[in-house]
């Protein structure tokens, strides 16, 4: 049993300086304008917002109070989260999961053509936040 | 017991050729499409350049919009195979990163990760997409900058009486100009789109919107 917890301490070892100069290891931090769960509950009630999915999946369930603006119809919803949106106010979009990237594209194409600051990522499943 | 652990370590330390290894041509696909796209068609190329047959258990994308599947189930050594499928435009604009993930059964690649990078260009592009002035401050004229990659300027109006447009000045590089526009009163919260009509390259006539908004 020793030997064993000897031979998985190498491996560990081995690994973690694999971890450590491998320039392809992922990263693990989150970027500026990415939060997580637990401090976009910290706007509680003082932002709004986004869902990026698409709208079959908005229909299906939701964050309370979110404004659907996905990607593939960002033209025909924009209008809505406009109607919404107070200047200033934090903006925090969310869409499947913690790996999927249309949320990155929203905030992209909100700032970079819209102009529009405040705009947080939320990495983590939004479903933790519905709870 | 002196032999079980002899072979876990080597079990350990066996390096990933000794399993399968599925060896993509590119990882990563990068290409730049027109807007005009409905959808484009991808194919990742690979072989298994390892010892042992290699099994394709799941592929995800991380984007509904992003459809891909394998030609087959399993893959033996030295045999070649792809990836194909199909990223869907719609709205989207501008750079796109769509992750494609393979998972399989194979001990020293278990999950594999590719990479669609597009470029969709734009016909036209304005500077900025909205227009906006805060409630009660002047209603001042502010310009929105518009560049034609890919297309011929027509003609420019406001979907409601509560925004004027000027006419176009046209710019020195001959591909952009700009349109003044102001509100007629910035004393209430009003929101309008401003049409611009223009000709692409296949000599479609389309519309393209900037929104205006007093808030």
């Amino acid at each position: 049993m020793k030997k064993f917890l000897v031979l998985v301490l190498v491996a560990a070892i081995i690994g973690a300086l694999n971890f450590v100069i491998n320039p392809k290891r992922p990263a693990f931090g989150l970027e500026a304008d990415e939060i997580t769960v637990e401090s976009a509950l910290s706007f509680s009630g003082k932002c709004i917002i986004i869902d990026a999915r698409p709208p079959k999946e908005f229909a299906e369930s939701h964050l309370s109070g979110a404004i659907n603006l996905p990607e593939e119809n960002f033209d025909e919803h924009v209008g809505n989260f406009l109607d919404a949106w107070i200047p200033g106010q934090k903006i925090v979009i969310y869409c499947s999961s913690s790996s999927c990237n249309s949320s990155r594209s929203i905030a992209n194409r909100l700032r970079d053509e819209f102009e529009i600051e405040n705009i947080f990522i939320l990495k983590g499943d939004w479903r933790e936040w519905k709870q | 017991m002196k032999v079980n652990n002899i072979l876990l370590a080597f079990i350990l330390i066996l390096p990933p050729s000794l399993f399968g290894i599925l060896s993509f041509e590119t990882p990563v696909i990068e290409d730049t499409i027109s807007s005009e796209t409905a959808s484009y068609d991808f194919s990742f190329a690979f072989k298994n350049t390892g010892k042992n047959t290699v099994e394709i258990k799941n592929i995800s994308t991380t984007c509904g919009c992003t459809v891909a599947k394998n030609d087959k189930a399993a893959y033996g050594p030295q045999e070649s195979g792809e990836i194909r499928g199909t990223f869907t435009i719609g709205d989207r604009t501008g750079i796109q990163e769509k992750d494609i993930y393979l998972e399989t059964n194979d001990l020293g690649q278990s999950k594999i990760k590719l990479l669609l990078k597009i470029n969709i260009e734009k016909d036209i592009e304005f500077k900025p997409s909205l227009i906006f002035w805060k409630k009660n401050e002047d209603a001042k004229e502010k310009s929105v900058r518009i560049t034609l990659n890919n297309a011929e300027y027509i003609s420019a109006e406001s979907d409601n009486s509560n925004f004027n447009v000027s006419d176009p000045i046209k710019g020195t590089s001959g591909k952009d100009l700009a349109l003044k526009v102001s509100p007629t009163t910035t004393a209430e919260s009003k929101r309008g789109i401003l049409k611009v009509r223009y000709k692409t390259k296949s000599g479609a006539e389309k519309n393209s919107i900037v929104h205006l908004l007093v808030k």
